[in-house]
């Protein structure tokens, strides 16, 4: 089990996927292959991991690194989450709903990433950063 | 939200729709409400696991998200069926993201829907009771854990 810190930033730009995500690797060394950035008109949604002993970006930090890179950023969720590999479970043929089986589908693969808890979330009010 | 509203709406609409067919309303229209009792229903279980894990953070996050996201709602609610028939995780996974994604060319006006389409819609939504069902037997903990997943999507 590998435990790590997710960023979830919801913002807009006119940049390119390909120019954010390059600049995000050359700002953030840490970052693994797990770098999900979706763009659907202007607006934008980012997601990435950094290892769980790194530092905690705080929302005004990683606004700064972003408006670097041409996104205005509207929202950020940051939250601690594990990783590992889903094994089949066994008594999967009761009537209850099979959690680990519905968590393992909604992250993304083989490979599970479930959620631990949020750490810090917050969205731009006016021009200031507020705790949500 | 209310989460009785979602279950009411759903409900409503789905009324509706039984109604439409019998006055002959297209395939377009019809799918198009079934689609959208599907995303209220879709509301209502993530109201349920918000007040079984009763964390503010998450349903302060989850409202702000999920409820804007179409694509979300509509994972959600095949991701707990296909799970519900015991698939395996790819195959969930990928029926999941097919589904999801025609919906939304459905829902946008995108394609003319079929009968087929139509009663594949229809026998998803029918699964609405025992999906309820099972969701509401979920303890805290389980509850928890399935949103600060959805959270993150």
């Amino acid at each position: 089990m590998e435990e790590h810190i997710r960023y979830i930033i919801e913002g807009y730009t006119t940049q390119r996927v390909e120019d954010i995500e390059d600049g995000l690797r050359s700002h953030l060394t840490n970052l693994d292959d797990n770098v999900k950035i979706r763009k659907v008109g202007y607006k934008v949604s980012l997601s990435f991991r950094t290892p769980a002993t790194a530092n905690i970006m705080q929302c005004e930090d990683i606004d700064e690194l972003l408006s670097k890179l041409g996104v205005m950023v509207t929202r950020i969720i940051v939250s601690r989450v594990v990783t590992y590999e889903y094994a089949t479970d066994t008594e999967a043929v009761s009537k209850r709903l099979n959690v680990n089986l519905l968590i393992a589908a909604l992250s993304d693969g083989k490979t599970v990433e479930r959620g631990e808890g949020i750490i810090l979330s917050c969205k731009k009010r006016d021009g200031k950063w507020i705790r949500i | 939200m209310d989460k009785n509203l979602g279950k009411e709406n759903n409900e409503k609409i789905y009324r509706f729709s039984q109604e439409g067919k019998e006055l002959g309303i297209s395939n377009n229209v019809l799918a198009f409400s079934l689609l959208s009792a599907i995303e209220e229903a879709s509301n209502y279980f993530t109201e349920l696991l918000l007040s079984k894990c009763g964390n503010p953070t998450l349903m302060r996050n989850i409202s702000a998200r999920i409820y804007n996201e179409r694509v979300i709602k509509y994972e959600l609610f095949l991701a707990i069926y296909y799970v519900m028939q015991n698939y395996d995780v790819e195959t969930i996974i990928e029926r999941a993201r097919l589904l999801s994604s025609k919906w939304m060319n459905i829902r946008r006006g995108y394609i003319d829907v079929s009968d087929e389409d139509l009663d594949e819609i229809e026998t998803y939504y029918t699964n609405y009771d025992t999906m309820e069902k099972v969701i509401s037997e979920l303890n805290k903990d389980e509850s928890c854990d399935i949103l600060n997943t959805l959270v993150q999507i």
